[in-house]
Protein backbone atom coordinates (compact mmCIF):
# COMPACT_ATOMS: atom_id res chain seq x y z
CA UNK A 1 0.00 0.00 0.00
CA UNK A 2 2.94 2.56 1.07
CA UNK A 3 4.90 1.47 -2.31
CA UNK A 4 1.51 2.26 -4.49
CA UNK A 5 1.24 5.67 -2.74
CA UNK A 6 5.04 6.10 -3.11
CA UNK A 7 4.59 5.64 -6.64
CA UNK A 8 1.58 8.11 -6.97
CA UNK A 9 2.94 10.15 -5.22
CA UNK A 10 6.47 10.20 -7.80
CA UNK A 11 3.75 10.01 -10.75
CA UNK A 12 2.20 13.27 -9.17
CA UNK A 13 5.66 15.21 -9.14
CA UNK A 14 6.89 14.03 -12.48
CA UNK A 15 3.54 15.17 -13.77
CA UNK A 16 3.69 18.62 -12.04
CA UNK A 17 6.99 19.20 -13.24
CA UNK A 18 6.47 18.04 -17.30
CA UNK A 19 3.23 18.78 -17.77
CA UNK A 20 3.20 21.49 -20.01
CA UNK A 21 6.18 19.90 -22.12
CA UNK A 22 3.84 16.92 -22.28
CA UNK A 23 0.86 19.14 -23.67
CA UNK A 24 3.36 20.64 -26.29
CA UNK A 25 4.07 17.31 -27.31
CA UNK A 26 0.22 16.90 -27.69
CA UNK A 27 -0.37 20.21 -29.42
CA UNK A 28 2.72 19.75 -31.71
CA UNK A 29 0.86 16.03 -33.02
CA UNK A 30 -2.59 17.88 -33.40
CA UNK A 31 -0.65 20.81 -35.62
CA UNK A 32 0.94 17.23 -37.85
CA UNK A 33 -2.92 15.90 -37.78
CA UNK A 34 -4.34 19.03 -38.85
CA UNK A 35 -1.80 18.92 -41.70
CA UNK A 36 -4.36 16.03 -43.12
CA UNK A 37 -6.81 18.47 -43.31
CA UNK A 38 -9.07 15.22 -42.47
CA UNK A 39 -12.74 16.49 -42.88
CA UNK A 40 -13.53 15.06 -39.96
CA UNK A 41 -11.70 18.05 -38.27
CA UNK A 42 -14.02 20.58 -40.12
CA UNK A 43 -17.49 18.17 -38.67
CA UNK A 44 -16.02 18.47 -35.41
CA UNK A 45 -15.92 22.33 -36.42
CA UNK A 46 -18.92 22.83 -37.80
CA UNK A 47 -20.82 20.69 -35.23
CA UNK A 48 -19.55 23.22 -32.20
CA UNK A 49 -19.90 25.85 -34.68
CA UNK A 50 -23.83 25.39 -34.05
CA UNK A 51 -23.48 25.43 -30.11
CA UNK A 52 -21.17 28.28 -30.73
CA UNK A 53 -23.54 30.52 -32.69
CA UNK A 54 -26.49 30.55 -30.44
CA UNK A 55 -24.19 31.32 -27.12
CA UNK A 56 -23.03 33.69 -29.28
CA UNK A 57 -26.03 35.49 -30.35
CA UNK A 58 -27.49 35.38 -27.08
CA UNK A 59 -24.02 37.09 -25.36
CA UNK A 60 -23.99 39.56 -28.11
CA UNK A 61 -27.57 41.04 -27.77
CA UNK A 62 -26.44 43.57 -24.97
CA UNK A 63 -23.28 44.48 -27.10
CA UNK A 64 -25.28 45.27 -30.07
CA UNK A 65 -26.45 48.24 -29.77
CA UNK A 66 -22.56 49.24 -27.98
CA UNK A 67 -21.22 48.41 -31.87
CA UNK A 68 -23.68 50.35 -33.30
CA UNK A 69 -23.16 53.47 -31.39
CA UNK A 70 -19.52 53.02 -31.75
CA UNK A 71 -19.43 53.10 -35.67
CA UNK A 72 -22.17 55.97 -35.39
CA UNK A 73 -19.45 57.90 -33.13
CA UNK A 74 -17.04 57.03 -36.18
CA UNK A 75 -18.91 57.62 -38.58
CA UNK A 76 -19.89 61.49 -37.10
CA UNK A 77 -16.15 62.55 -38.14
CA UNK A 78 -16.12 62.10 -41.47
CA UNK A 79 -19.58 63.49 -42.09
CA UNK A 80 -18.52 66.65 -44.14
CA UNK A 81 -16.15 64.21 -46.42
CA UNK A 82 -19.38 61.32 -46.87
CA UNK A 83 -21.77 64.42 -48.24
CA UNK A 84 -19.57 65.48 -50.90
CA UNK A 85 -18.47 61.65 -51.74
CA UNK A 86 -22.26 60.92 -51.81
CA UNK A 87 -23.21 64.00 -54.22
CA UNK A 88 -20.99 62.84 -56.32
CA UNK A 89 -22.28 59.42 -56.38
CA UNK A 90 -25.31 60.84 -56.89
CA UNK A 91 -24.82 62.66 -59.98
CA UNK A 92 -23.03 59.38 -61.20
CA UNK A 93 -25.84 57.39 -60.32
CA UNK A 94 -28.44 59.27 -62.13
CA UNK A 95 -26.90 59.02 -65.37
CA UNK A 96 -26.06 55.34 -64.75
CA UNK A 97 -29.45 54.86 -63.94
CA UNK A 98 -30.82 56.47 -67.45
CA UNK A 99 -27.96 54.66 -69.42
CA UNK A 100 -29.27 51.50 -67.73
CA UNK A 101 -32.84 52.09 -68.40
CA UNK A 102 -32.04 52.04 -72.18
CA UNK A 103 -29.53 49.22 -72.12
CA UNK A 104 -32.65 47.28 -70.50
CA UNK A 105 -34.97 47.94 -73.13
CA UNK A 106 -32.30 46.94 -75.62
CA UNK A 107 -31.58 44.36 -74.04
CA UNK A 108 -34.98 42.63 -73.72
CA UNK A 109 -35.69 43.83 -77.27
CA UNK A 110 -32.52 41.73 -79.17
CA UNK A 111 -33.63 38.56 -76.28
CA UNK A 112 -37.13 38.60 -77.95
CA UNK A 113 -35.21 38.87 -81.59
CA UNK A 114 -33.04 36.34 -80.58
CA UNK A 115 -35.64 34.43 -79.12
CA UNK A 116 -33.52 33.94 -76.09
CA UNK A 117 -34.10 31.40 -73.69
CA UNK A 118 -33.97 32.26 -69.97
CA UNK A 119 -31.56 30.49 -67.49
CA UNK A 120 -33.24 28.23 -64.96
CA UNK A 121 -34.66 30.41 -61.93
CA UNK A 122 -31.51 30.58 -58.90
CA UNK A 123 -33.23 30.08 -54.98
CA UNK A 124 -32.35 32.56 -52.70
CA UNK A 125 -32.21 32.88 -49.10
CA UNK A 126 -31.48 35.42 -46.49
CA UNK A 127 -29.03 34.47 -43.17
CA UNK A 128 -27.36 36.62 -40.58
CA UNK A 129 -24.55 36.07 -40.01
CA UNK A 130 -23.78 34.41 -36.34
CA UNK A 131 -20.61 34.50 -35.59
CA UNK A 132 -17.28 35.55 -36.68
CA UNK A 133 -15.27 32.52 -36.57
CA UNK A 134 -12.13 33.82 -38.82
CA UNK A 135 -8.90 34.75 -36.88
CA UNK A 136 -6.10 35.92 -38.09
CA UNK A 137 -4.97 32.95 -40.31
CA UNK A 138 -8.72 33.07 -42.41
CA UNK A 139 -11.13 35.35 -42.60
CA UNK A 140 -14.90 33.70 -42.57
CA UNK A 141 -18.13 33.61 -41.01
CA UNK A 142 -20.92 31.06 -39.78
CA UNK A 143 -24.14 31.99 -41.09
CA UNK A 144 -27.48 30.90 -38.95
CA UNK A 145 -28.98 28.85 -41.95
CA UNK A 146 -27.80 25.33 -42.51
CA UNK A 147 -29.29 21.37 -43.50
CA UNK A 148 -32.55 21.92 -42.20
CA UNK A 149 -32.94 25.03 -44.06
CA UNK A 150 -31.68 23.46 -47.76
CA UNK A 151 -28.27 25.21 -47.61
CA UNK A 152 -25.59 23.29 -49.69
CA UNK A 153 -22.16 23.39 -50.33
CA UNK A 154 -20.99 26.02 -52.88
CA UNK A 155 -23.61 28.36 -52.58
CA UNK A 156 -22.98 31.98 -53.21
CA UNK A 157 -23.45 34.64 -50.76
CA UNK A 158 -24.08 38.42 -51.76
CA UNK A 159 -24.83 41.04 -50.47
CA UNK A 160 -26.27 44.35 -52.17
CA UNK A 161 -25.93 41.90 -55.17
CA UNK A 162 -21.74 42.26 -54.63
CA UNK A 163 -20.20 38.85 -53.96
CA UNK A 164 -18.87 38.46 -50.33
CA UNK A 165 -17.72 34.58 -50.21
CA UNK A 166 -19.11 31.50 -50.70
CA UNK A 167 -20.29 28.43 -48.65
CA UNK A 168 -17.98 25.75 -48.15
CA UNK A 169 -19.24 24.09 -45.06
CA UNK A 170 -22.97 23.13 -43.95
CA UNK A 171 -23.86 22.12 -40.32
CA UNK A 172 -27.47 21.22 -38.87
CA UNK A 173 -28.49 25.22 -38.48
CA UNK A 174 -25.02 26.63 -39.34
CA UNK A 175 -22.83 26.98 -42.42
CA UNK A 176 -19.37 28.25 -42.78
CA UNK A 177 -18.94 31.76 -45.25
CA UNK A 178 -15.55 31.45 -46.75
CA UNK A 179 -15.00 35.46 -47.88
CA UNK A 180 -13.40 36.56 -50.40
CA UNK A 181 -10.60 38.10 -48.76
CA UNK A 182 -9.46 34.34 -46.82
CA UNK A 183 -5.69 33.17 -48.13
CA UNK A 184 -7.63 30.57 -49.27
CA UNK A 185 -9.72 32.02 -51.59
CA UNK A 186 -8.98 32.16 -55.43
CA UNK A 187 -11.84 33.44 -58.04
CA UNK A 188 -11.51 33.48 -61.93
CA UNK A 189 -12.32 36.85 -62.74
CA UNK A 190 -12.55 39.38 -66.29
CA UNK A 191 -10.90 42.52 -65.45
CA UNK A 192 -12.12 46.03 -67.19
CA UNK A 193 -14.20 46.69 -70.73
CA UNK A 194 -11.83 44.14 -72.20
CA UNK A 195 -12.49 41.44 -69.96
CA UNK A 196 -8.87 40.31 -69.22
CA UNK A 197 -9.05 36.98 -67.48
CA UNK A 198 -7.18 37.24 -64.31
CA UNK A 199 -7.64 35.66 -60.70
CA UNK A 200 -8.55 37.57 -58.12
CA UNK A 201 -7.21 36.14 -54.54
CA UNK A 202 -7.16 37.25 -50.89
CA UNK A 203 -4.60 37.74 -48.39
CA UNK A 204 -6.62 37.63 -45.12
CA UNK A 205 -6.52 41.40 -45.27
CA UNK A 206 -9.46 43.69 -46.40
CA UNK A 207 -7.61 44.34 -50.11
CA UNK A 208 -7.75 41.60 -52.53
CA UNK A 209 -4.97 40.83 -54.93
CA UNK A 210 -5.02 40.20 -58.93
CA UNK A 211 -2.79 37.67 -60.51
CA UNK A 212 -2.68 35.33 -63.53
CA UNK A 213 -3.26 37.80 -65.97
CA UNK A 214 -1.90 38.07 -69.40
CA UNK A 215 0.96 39.19 -70.74
CA UNK A 216 0.96 43.05 -71.24
CA UNK A 217 -2.57 42.77 -70.07
CA UNK A 218 -3.10 47.09 -69.25
CA UNK A 219 -4.99 47.51 -65.85
CA UNK A 220 -5.59 50.99 -64.35
CA UNK A 221 -7.38 52.12 -61.20
CA UNK A 222 -10.92 51.98 -60.92
CA UNK A 223 -11.42 49.03 -64.01
CA UNK A 224 -14.62 46.95 -62.86
CA UNK A 225 -14.05 43.19 -61.71
CA UNK A 226 -16.36 40.33 -62.12
CA UNK A 227 -16.44 37.11 -61.95
CA UNK A 228 -15.40 35.21 -65.07
CA UNK A 229 -17.60 31.77 -64.32
CA UNK A 230 -14.67 29.55 -65.13
CA UNK A 231 -14.28 26.69 -63.28
CA UNK A 232 -18.13 26.46 -62.47
CA UNK A 233 -17.93 27.77 -58.96
CA UNK A 234 -19.08 31.29 -59.61
CA UNK A 235 -21.76 31.83 -62.28
CA UNK A 236 -20.45 34.92 -64.51
CA UNK A 237 -20.76 38.70 -64.35
CA UNK A 238 -21.65 38.64 -60.44
CA UNK A 239 -19.09 42.10 -59.28
CA UNK A 240 -16.30 41.46 -57.02
CA UNK A 241 -14.83 44.78 -57.18
CA UNK A 242 -12.20 47.78 -58.58
CA UNK A 243 -8.54 47.97 -59.26
CA UNK A 244 -7.49 50.65 -56.39
CA UNK A 245 -3.99 50.24 -56.92
CA UNK A 246 -1.32 49.20 -59.55
CA UNK A 247 1.87 49.10 -58.50
CA UNK A 248 4.97 46.79 -60.72
CA UNK A 249 4.76 44.08 -57.91
CA UNK A 250 1.34 44.02 -57.67
CA UNK A 251 -2.66 44.92 -58.45
CA UNK A 252 -5.08 45.57 -55.62
CA UNK A 253 -8.43 45.00 -56.03
CA UNK A 254 -10.96 46.64 -53.26
CA UNK A 255 -13.84 44.37 -53.01
CA UNK A 256 -17.37 46.22 -53.10
CA UNK A 257 -18.72 44.71 -50.40
CA UNK A 258 -16.79 43.94 -47.11
CA UNK A 259 -17.44 41.62 -43.93
CA UNK A 260 -18.28 44.88 -42.18
CA UNK A 261 -20.53 46.14 -44.11
CA UNK A 262 -23.24 43.82 -42.95
CA UNK A 263 -25.14 41.72 -40.51
CA UNK A 264 -26.79 39.83 -42.94
CA UNK A 265 -26.40 38.29 -46.69
CA UNK A 266 -28.43 36.93 -49.30
CA UNK A 267 -27.41 32.84 -50.09
CA UNK A 268 -27.84 31.84 -53.67
CA UNK A 269 -28.14 28.33 -55.29
CA UNK A 270 -26.95 28.77 -59.04
CA UNK A 271 -27.08 25.20 -59.68
CA UNK A 272 -23.18 25.02 -59.51
CA UNK A 273 -20.87 22.40 -58.49
CA UNK A 274 -17.55 23.00 -60.23
CA UNK A 275 -14.84 22.51 -57.97
CA UNK A 276 -16.28 21.44 -54.98
CA UNK A 277 -17.87 18.52 -56.72
CA UNK A 278 -15.58 15.71 -55.16
CA UNK A 279 -18.22 12.32 -55.25
CA UNK A 280 -17.62 11.16 -58.74
CA UNK A 281 -20.40 10.56 -60.96
CA UNK A 282 -22.16 7.50 -61.54
CA UNK A 283 -20.61 6.68 -65.21
CA UNK A 284 -17.03 7.50 -63.95
CA UNK A 285 -17.56 5.28 -60.90
CA UNK A 286 -18.80 2.54 -63.40
CA UNK B 1 -9.19 18.17 8.16
CA UNK B 2 -12.54 20.96 7.93
CA UNK B 3 -15.30 19.42 5.35
CA UNK B 4 -16.79 21.77 3.27
CA UNK B 5 -20.52 21.86 2.73
CA UNK B 6 -21.90 21.15 -0.60
CA UNK B 7 -22.74 25.19 -1.09
CA UNK B 8 -19.44 26.12 0.26
CA UNK B 9 -17.68 23.54 -2.38
CA UNK B 10 -19.65 24.45 -5.41
CA UNK B 11 -18.72 28.40 -4.17
CA UNK B 12 -14.94 27.45 -4.39
CA UNK B 13 -15.49 25.73 -7.38
CA UNK B 14 -17.11 27.89 -9.26
CA UNK B 15 -14.26 30.67 -7.65
CA UNK B 16 -11.40 28.68 -8.69
CA UNK B 17 -12.83 28.80 -12.03
CA UNK B 18 -12.77 32.26 -12.57
CA UNK B 19 -9.55 32.60 -14.56
CA UNK B 20 -10.61 30.13 -16.86
CA UNK B 21 -14.36 31.27 -17.29
CA UNK B 22 -12.98 34.53 -18.28
CA UNK B 23 -10.11 33.33 -21.02
CA UNK B 24 -13.45 31.43 -22.21
CA UNK B 25 -15.30 34.13 -21.97
CA UNK B 26 -12.84 36.13 -24.08
CA UNK B 27 -12.66 33.30 -26.52
CA UNK B 28 -16.69 33.83 -27.06
CA UNK B 29 -16.06 37.58 -27.80
CA UNK B 30 -13.80 37.21 -30.55
CA UNK B 31 -16.48 35.26 -32.17
CA UNK B 32 -19.14 38.17 -32.11
CA UNK B 33 -20.20 39.80 -35.13
CA UNK B 34 -18.37 42.84 -34.83
CA UNK B 35 -18.98 45.34 -37.77
CA UNK B 36 -16.13 47.83 -36.62
CA UNK B 37 -13.26 47.07 -39.29
CA UNK B 38 -10.15 47.20 -36.75
CA UNK B 39 -12.21 45.17 -33.90
CA UNK B 40 -13.24 41.87 -36.19
CA UNK B 41 -9.32 41.53 -36.34
CA UNK B 42 -9.02 40.95 -32.25
CA UNK B 43 -10.09 37.11 -32.12
CA UNK B 44 -8.26 35.53 -30.17
CA UNK B 45 -5.32 37.37 -28.91
CA UNK B 46 -6.98 38.79 -26.02
CA UNK B 47 -6.78 35.09 -24.28
CA UNK B 48 -3.18 36.12 -24.56
CA UNK B 49 -3.98 39.11 -22.01
CA UNK B 50 -6.01 36.96 -19.54
CA UNK B 51 -3.08 33.70 -20.00
CA UNK B 52 -0.47 36.96 -18.73
CA UNK B 53 -2.14 37.91 -15.56
CA UNK B 54 -3.57 34.73 -14.37
CA UNK B 55 -0.12 32.74 -14.65
CA UNK B 56 1.85 35.85 -12.74
CA UNK B 57 -0.96 36.19 -10.02
CA UNK B 58 -2.98 32.68 -9.60
CA UNK B 59 -0.62 30.24 -11.54
CA UNK B 60 -2.15 27.42 -9.49
CA UNK B 61 -5.67 27.98 -10.87
CA UNK B 62 -4.17 27.93 -14.73
CA UNK B 63 -2.63 24.58 -14.69
CA UNK B 64 -1.48 23.08 -17.87
CA UNK B 65 -4.29 21.47 -18.43
CA UNK B 66 -6.45 24.71 -18.62
CA UNK B 67 -4.14 26.20 -20.91
CA UNK B 68 -4.32 22.95 -23.15
CA UNK B 69 -7.91 23.59 -23.19
CA UNK B 70 -8.23 27.03 -23.80
CA UNK B 71 -6.10 26.39 -26.81
CA UNK B 72 -8.11 23.28 -28.33
CA UNK B 73 -11.29 25.17 -28.05
CA UNK B 74 -9.98 28.14 -29.80
CA UNK B 75 -8.52 25.61 -32.57
CA UNK B 76 -11.90 24.38 -32.98
CA UNK B 77 -14.02 27.87 -32.30
CA UNK B 78 -11.63 29.50 -34.95
CA UNK B 79 -10.59 28.66 -38.48
CA UNK B 80 -7.27 28.46 -37.43
CA UNK B 81 -4.47 25.12 -38.44
CA UNK B 82 -5.44 22.90 -35.75
CA UNK B 83 -2.56 22.86 -32.56
CA UNK B 84 -1.33 26.27 -33.45
CA UNK B 85 -3.25 28.21 -30.66
CA UNK B 86 -2.99 25.21 -28.35
CA UNK B 87 0.72 25.28 -29.18
CA UNK B 88 1.16 29.24 -29.02
CA UNK B 89 -0.82 29.34 -25.34
CA UNK B 90 1.42 26.58 -23.82
CA UNK B 91 4.60 28.46 -25.17
CA UNK B 92 3.53 31.68 -23.76
CA UNK B 93 2.60 29.87 -20.68
CA UNK B 94 5.62 27.95 -20.51
CA UNK B 95 7.88 31.24 -21.17
CA UNK B 96 5.98 33.80 -18.34
CA UNK B 97 5.80 30.90 -15.92
CA UNK B 98 9.53 30.92 -16.29
CA UNK B 99 9.97 34.46 -15.84
CA UNK B 100 6.98 34.71 -12.93
CA UNK B 101 9.93 35.80 -10.23
CA UNK B 102 10.82 38.79 -12.48
CA UNK B 103 7.37 39.80 -12.96
CA UNK B 104 5.41 39.65 -9.64
CA UNK B 105 5.09 42.54 -6.97
CA UNK B 106 5.45 45.11 -9.86
CA UNK B 107 4.10 47.89 -11.08
CA UNK B 108 1.04 48.18 -13.58
CA UNK B 109 2.95 49.87 -16.11
CA UNK B 110 5.99 47.19 -15.73
CA UNK B 111 3.62 44.61 -16.75
CA UNK B 112 2.03 46.36 -19.61
CA UNK B 113 5.73 46.67 -21.04
CA UNK B 114 7.13 43.21 -20.02
CA UNK B 115 3.59 41.69 -21.74
CA UNK B 116 4.41 43.55 -24.85
CA UNK B 117 7.85 42.36 -24.96
CA UNK B 118 6.79 38.62 -24.38
CA UNK B 119 4.05 38.90 -27.18
CA UNK B 120 5.63 40.64 -29.94
CA UNK B 121 8.38 37.40 -31.10
CA UNK B 122 5.50 35.36 -30.15
CA UNK B 123 3.59 36.67 -32.40
CA UNK B 124 6.25 36.80 -35.19
CA UNK B 125 6.78 33.38 -34.58
CA UNK B 126 3.12 32.12 -34.51
CA UNK B 127 2.91 34.14 -38.14
CA UNK B 128 6.08 32.18 -39.04
CA UNK B 129 4.58 28.96 -38.29
CA UNK B 130 0.93 29.40 -39.70
CA UNK B 131 2.69 31.03 -42.81
CA UNK B 132 4.73 27.63 -42.68
CA UNK B 133 1.44 25.18 -42.57
CA UNK B 134 0.23 27.60 -45.14
CA UNK B 135 3.12 27.50 -47.77
CA UNK B 136 2.69 31.25 -48.28
CA UNK B 137 4.02 34.33 -45.85
CA UNK B 138 0.56 35.75 -44.64
CA UNK B 139 0.41 39.55 -44.20
CA UNK B 140 2.92 40.06 -41.43
CA UNK B 141 1.67 43.82 -41.49
CA UNK B 142 -2.15 42.48 -40.52
CA UNK B 143 -0.73 40.25 -37.72
CA UNK B 144 1.72 43.32 -36.65
CA UNK B 145 -1.03 45.33 -36.40
CA UNK B 146 -3.50 42.85 -34.23
CA UNK B 147 -0.60 42.37 -32.11
CA UNK B 148 -0.32 46.56 -31.42
CA UNK B 149 -4.22 46.37 -31.14
CA UNK B 150 -3.70 43.36 -28.44
CA UNK B 151 -1.01 45.40 -26.27
CA UNK B 152 -3.44 48.69 -26.40
CA UNK B 153 -6.40 46.58 -25.23
CA UNK B 154 -3.92 45.45 -22.41
CA UNK B 155 -5.42 47.61 -19.09
CA UNK B 156 -9.01 47.41 -20.29
CA UNK B 157 -8.36 43.13 -19.77
CA UNK B 158 -5.92 43.18 -17.37
CA UNK B 159 -8.33 45.42 -15.42
CA UNK B 160 -11.08 43.11 -16.11
CA UNK B 161 -9.13 40.44 -14.43
CA UNK B 162 -7.48 42.62 -11.71
CA UNK B 163 -10.80 43.09 -10.52
CA UNK B 164 -11.98 39.87 -10.63
CA UNK B 165 -8.65 38.48 -8.62
CA UNK B 166 -9.77 41.78 -5.42
CA UNK B 167 -13.20 40.77 -5.34
CA UNK B 168 -12.68 37.06 -5.58
CA UNK B 169 -9.71 35.47 -5.60
CA UNK B 170 -6.97 37.30 -3.52
CA UNK B 171 -8.46 36.46 -0.14
CA UNK B 172 -7.32 32.62 -0.87
CA UNK B 173 -3.42 32.96 -0.86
Amino acid sequence: MKNKLGRIRVFKGLYRRYAVYFYLFVAAMLILLGVSHHPVIQQIRISIGNVTSSVVSILYKPFEGLGYAVSYLSELGNLHEENIRLKQDNEKLLYWVNRSQKLKQENERLKKELHFVEPAGVRRWTAYIAADNGGSFSRSVLVRAGEKDGIKKGFIALYNEGVIGRIVDVGHSVSRLLLLTDFASRVPVFVGEKRLLGIVQGNNTQILHLTSLPEGAEVKIGDYITTSGHAGVFPPDLPIGSVSKVSEEEIEVLPFVSREDTSFVQLVDYRLTGLLETEPCEEEKQ
Amino acid sequence: MIRLGYKASLLRFLKNGIPFLFSFFLLIIGLFPIRIVFLTQLHVSLVFISLFYWVIFRPDLQPPIVVFILGLCADLFYQTPLGLYTFSFLLFYLIIKNQRRFLTNRSFSFLWGAFSVFVIPLFILEWLLASLLFLHFLSFWSMLGQTFLMIGLFPLIAGGCACLYHRFLEVDE
